[in-house]
């Protein structure tokens, strides 16, 4: 029981929770999205990610100045004028009572306080699906290992109940804590951006000298640890950054030469600008990354590479 | 994949199957098809004939009349013979069922289908001799002006509590005849069995008077029967003379096929198909026919099919390219409809269902490679119908489930996915033998029922919310203000939920007991002055009882009546944000709520958007799947306590048709939030348009919440989007998906739109560019480019689950 009470006590960040997941590991899965992560990629998807602290997305286009978000703000963060609504950002407590009582649905929350428990009550409604198709939960970000102390928790009880267990992680983390969260993880997806340092600061704000060294550690531990762990290395293609074919047979070489055998897998995910319209609606319009997609010709040309 | 790749292309056309072929040639005439006149015609001859002889001689002899004058011709490049028209993909009409709206739309010029000068003329006169016969004029002559008015104040000439049009004026038959019978015994040996009979029953009272004309009547159109057959062996004989090469052989041996059956028992498996499709039409040539279903095609086909490759008398591409020959012909038969009707029945439906695996009797997986072959003929020959439905058990043949899932994929909303052990458990308990629920078939769109032994299904369909309106204005629908339910208080009298749910009550009560003895009188009626003649020689114990499929003559009556509730998720939305504002919090004045749904929340913006933040069901809530769940109960309850003609009660079978766009038109805003004239919720438990939102899981879980083992065809569409079902990997989960909805939550039916939005989007812009998108409407999939504008927007409003 005193463990129980210790895990009731811990809450965590959760910007989307998101079930039958069927593209971040084995089985059917739910897919908890914890919010904050350490890098800054121009590129992110998940720009409402990036930040722990709570944050509103207000789709102004279907606002229909009502006014009622500034009557309810509580901090007076939104101002109402009979042109439009103004978020002052600094104001904004996150508290999201102005969501409610949208009657338009025009503002969304991103990041909500749950604990442990609240969150296992959600994944475990799915029990019976991880069940028949040896599912189970998938912590993706962000970066989980932002809230290592929550991410460990979920992790460590849903090994207690039986459920399988992925990450997905840009591996940016000290290693005595990535090692703790792996005990209790069954499959790893791990993100590998771009072997040049430099540039990798750049885009990112981080290098990648952390990021590989905890690559060679995974898959040295996951030797050691057995056959029930996998790893998978996931490259996101970003146009211009990282998706020339001398980039991806770097990272190629990478993975055969650096993380053995054991680490056979290797994922290539095309760009997708999906998510775009997010940078306004946080008002961080300036940074939109504005590219398209890779062509399907050259993503065919990309996938004959990997293949050999 | 994608849906666009199901589009044939033209520019392979050298590279199509024989299927692929012939369909792409038929699929090209269907809107510039015209009206055939040919048969009704012949019934109105036949008719004119033998005025003042026994009804039901005068049917057999119509029968007869038709099938053995009625213009035949053998299509370029099929192999199985026999038609739904007189022409390639013509409308045949029914004159004696209802002609009164033909004569009313041939006045008004605004006819759907292409129609020559001369054959208006024709048309007239087809009219007026049977403006005065037709079933549904002479039925509601017969029921008496009080009850007409009765009807017409709630149905579709009024409120639309119920709907009662529809069922005076169409041909019913949601069962399985015995074709593998006349497989094995030719009608040959069904004659023999009514002689022998006849021979039994001497003429001493009336019954033994009925009997006899029954009998006899059955005779002329079994004989009648297999003359139609040797008119196709003649025609085959003389085309052959005149062919070469290739075609030559393929017509010699047509010829050879029709001339033994169905005088005769199938030598193979050519023989047997032949059969089915004879069948098949004999009985659409006496009454038309809807839901007229196959039964397990893979276990009665599969001992011809064996023995002939084993004798090596046919390969596996050969059965295989007659059964894409089945599927073309089968998807060539055309609904000239009331508009009623075909809107109903929204895209040309002919709820023709074949069942595909499940268990032997000793409980033993069924799957064999006939099984397989369905599967393959519908991927070749994408056409909608005969629909597939798979009977999933748990040791279900994996590769076959693969194999199923992969045709799921492509997106024409078939095969639908049907549970084994709920289905047996219902059968069981309503007195089937385990041998007879080991056996049981899908027929219409999601009945479960006994091949050859259940009598048809007739539905009364009843609108909840419209009640629900009724029962919140104390008897008044508002949108009429006309007062026709019972006084059973204002919204603003009830204290509890509690209170309000049993005025609800009481009023689908009353509403049901009306909608009932409607349905009772249609179906004794149509038993007596419009019996289904030939389709009764193909069902125990018809011939031993002497009495008709529509009568008494069934070895099972048990579900042959039901209720069709249409809403039910709707009002339990309903219920439960009344639940949350009125009772609970108090938030909400009932007088308040009344006005806000008076003028569909026009300015009252935000206690919609309250009322649809309330829980709704499909998001895995017990606090509304509940009250969900125990609406049905109750119904089920009431309607297992109501008699039901031929000695059984009425059931629940949810399975909506396209009624829920129908009804939806008719229904004002309600405290779900949905708003006035939209669509209803579809089938039995899927979620109200758009509302869910947690994702396919939580969906199956609140659907899982309802005890489907009561309840007869529990209807269920789900949407995915294309990415969800990729690779193999995907349907591994897709599969394990199914298995958890059955496995697990014990639900019954399920089945599945793969389609992304932007197609049907394009679609609803460019039907050109779409005509063989087919998606899954209710029971059955149809051509996206045939469906009501309104069904389409309903489809578009269905969540898409995607990955």
């Amino acid at each position: 029981m005193e463990k129980n009470d210790q895990i009731k006590s811990s809450t965590g960040s959760v910007f989307n929770i998101q079930r039958y997941s069927i593209h971040d590991g084995p089985g059917i899965r739910t897919t908890v999205f914890l919010k904050g992560c350490p890098m800054e990629c121009f590129w992110c998807q998940n720009p409402e990610s990036q930040a722990i602290k709570p944050e509103i997305l207000f789709n102004k286009s279907s606002c229909t100045l009502c006014g009622y978000c500034a009557n309810v703000c509580p901090t007076g963060a939104n101002s109402f004028s009979e042109k439009s609504v103004i978020i002052d950002r600094a104001k904004c407590a996150g508290c999201g009572i102005c969501v409610e009582v949208c009657p338009v649905n025009a503002r969304v929350i991103s990041g909500k306080e749950m604990t442990v428990e609240e969150v296992m009550d959600l994944v475990l409604k799915d029990k019976a699906f991880y069940d028949n198709s040896n599912g189970g939960i998938t912590l993706s970000g962000g970066d989980p290992i932002m809230q290592k102390e929550f991410a460990l928790q979920l992790l460590r009880r849903s090994k207690e109940i039986g459920l399988n267990t992925a990450i997905e992680t840009c591996g940016y983390a000290t290693w005595p804590i990535l090692k703790s969260i792996i005990e209790y993880t069954d499959f790893i997806f791990y993100d590998i951006k771009c072997l040049d340092s430099s540039k990798h600061l750049k885009a990112t704000g981080k290098d990648n000298i952390l990021i590989l060294e905890n690559a060679k550690k995974l898959a040295k531990e996951k030797a050691i640890l057995g056959k029930e762990k996998t790893m998978k290395i996931r490259v996101p293609m970003i146009p211009g950054f990282n998706d020339s074919i001398e980039d991806v047979q770097a990272v190629l070489r990478f993975v055969k030469e650096e993380l053995g055998p054991t680490v056979s897998d290797l994922e290539i995910l095309r760009y997708n600008n999906l998510g775009e319209a997010k940078y306004d609606r946080l008002d961080r319009g300036k940074e939109r990354p504005g590219m398209e997609p890779q062509s399907n010709e050259y993503m065919e040309i990309i996938k004959t590479i990997i293949k050999a | 994949m994608n849906i666009r790749s199901s589009h044939l292309g033209k520019e392979n056309s050298k590279s199509l199957t024989r299927g692929q072929r012939i369909w792409e040639r038929l699929r090209d005439l269907r809107d510039t098809a015209e009206i055939s006149l040919n048969r009704a015609l012949l019934v109105t001859e036949a008719y004119k004939e033998t005025e003042g002889q026994p009804k039901i001689l005068r049917r057999a002899k119509a029968h007869e009349k038709i099938v053995t004058e009625l213009s035949i011709y053998i299509d370029d490049d099929q192999l199985l013979v026999g038609d739904f028209a007189s022409k390639p993909m013509a409308y045949e009409w029914w004159p004696e069922l209802t002609v009164r709206w033909v004569g009313e739309v041939l006045e008004s010029g605004g006819f759907p289908y292409r129609i020559e000068p001369d054959k208006i003329t024709q048309m007239k006169e087809i009219v007026e001799y049977w403006k005065d016969r037709e079933a549904k004029e002479s039925f509601m002559t017969y029921i008496g002006e009080d009850m007409r008015n009765t009807l017409n104040a709630m149905n579709e000439n009024g409120s639309l509590a119920f709907f009662a049009e529809v069922e005076a004026q169409t041909e019913k038959g949601w069962h399985v005849p015995n074709y593998p019978k006349v497989m094995k015994i030719g009608l040959t040996g069904i004659i023999t069995e009514i002689d022998e009979e006849l021979s039994k029953t001497e003429l001493l009272d009336n019954d033994s008077y009925a009997k006899i004309n029954f009998l006899r009547a059955l005779k002329i159109s079994c004989q009648a029967g297999i003359r139609y057959a040797k008119r196709y062996a003649a025609l085959a004989k003389e085309l052959a003379e005149k062919s070469e090469g290739q075609r030559k052989k393929e017509l010699e041996r047509i010829a050879d096929t029709c001339g033994w059956v169905l005088e005769k028992p199938a030598r193979n498996f050519r023989d047997a198909m032949q059969t089915m499709l004879f069948c098949h039409l004999l009985i659409f040539w006496d009454v038309r026919l809807s839901g007229i279903s196959f039964g397990r095609v893979d276990q009665f086909l599969y001992p011809y099919y064996k023995q002939d490759i084993e004798n090596g008398t046919i390969t596996r591409e050969e059965a295989l390219e007659l059964l894409e020959c089945f599927r073309v012909k089968l998807s060539s038969m055309r609904q000239f409809d009331s508009k009623i009707t075909k809107e109903a029945r929204s895209g040309e439906t002919q709820f023709h269902n074949c069942t595909l695996g499940g268990q032997l009797t000793d409980g033993t997986d069924a799957v064999n490679e006939m099984s397989f072959l369905w599967i393959e003929a519908a991927e070749r020959v994408r056409t909608p119908h005969p629909t597939l439905t798979v009977r999933w058990h748990p040791g279900l043949n994996p590769d076959f489930a693969m194999k199923v899932a992969e045709l799921n994929r492509l997106g024409l909303g078939f095969p639908a996915w049907y549970c084994d052990e709920t289905s047996i458990s219902y059968l069981k308990n309503r007195g089937v033998t385990h041998e007879d629920a080991m056996n049981y078939v899908v027929s219409g769109c999601v009945l479960h029922t006994i091949p050859h032994k259940s009598a048809s299904a007739w539905p009364a369909i009843v609108n909840l919310p419209k009640i629900l309106e009724i029962t919140m204005n104390n008897g008044v629908d508002p949108r009429l203000g006309t007062k026709i339910g019972l006084e059973t208080g204002h919204l603003y009298d009830f204290k509890t939920l509690d209170e309000l749910l049993e005025a609800f009550k009481k009023q689908v009560s009353f509403f049901t007991n009306i909608s009932k003895s409607y349905l009772n009188h249609v179906r004794v009626f149509r038993a007596h002055e419009l019996p289904n003649l030939f389709i009764s020689a193909l069902f125990d114990d018809c011939i031993q009882r002497g009495d008709g499929v529509f009568g008494g003559g069934a070895y099972y009556q048990q579900s042959s009546m039901y209720m069709l509730p249409v809403g039910v998720v709707d009002v339990g939305d309903s219920f439960a944000a009344m639940k949350k504002y009125l009772f609970e919090e108090c938030s909400i004045g009932s007088e308040e709520l009344l006005k806000a749904l008076k003028v569909n929340f026009e300015g009252k913006e935000d206690l919609h958007k309250k009322l649809l933040d309330a829980p709704k069901f499909g998001n895995d809530i017990e606090y509304v799947d509940y009250i969900v769940r125990d609406i049905y109960s109750f119904l089920i309850e009431l309607m297992n306590s109501i008699k039901a003609p031929y000695g059984s009660v009425y059931e629940v079978a949810p399975h909506s048709l396209s009624f829920h766009g129908a009804a939806g038109r008719r229904v004002g805003a309600l405290p779900s939030g949905r708003l006035a004239g939209v669509a209803l919720s579809d089938g039995a438990c899927s979620p109200s348009q758009g509302r869910d939102v947690n994702g396919p899981t939580a969906v199956i879980n609140s659907a899982g919440r309802i005890d489907h083992t009561p309840i007869y065809g529990t209807l269920f569409n789900m949407k995915f989007h294309p990415s969800a079902l990729e690779t193999k990997d995907d349907l591994e989960k897709f599969l394990a998906f199914i298995k958890t909805y059955f496995g697990t939550l014990k639900g019954k039916h399920i089945q599945f739109n793969v389609v992304d939005r932007e197609t049907l989007l394009d679609a609803q812009k460019h039907p050109e560019r779409h005509r063989n998108l087919i998606v899954r409407v209710a029971g059955y999939s149809a051509l996206w480019v045939e469906l009501d504008e309104k069904i389409q927007n309903e489809i578009l409003t269905r969540t898409a689950h995607g990955a």
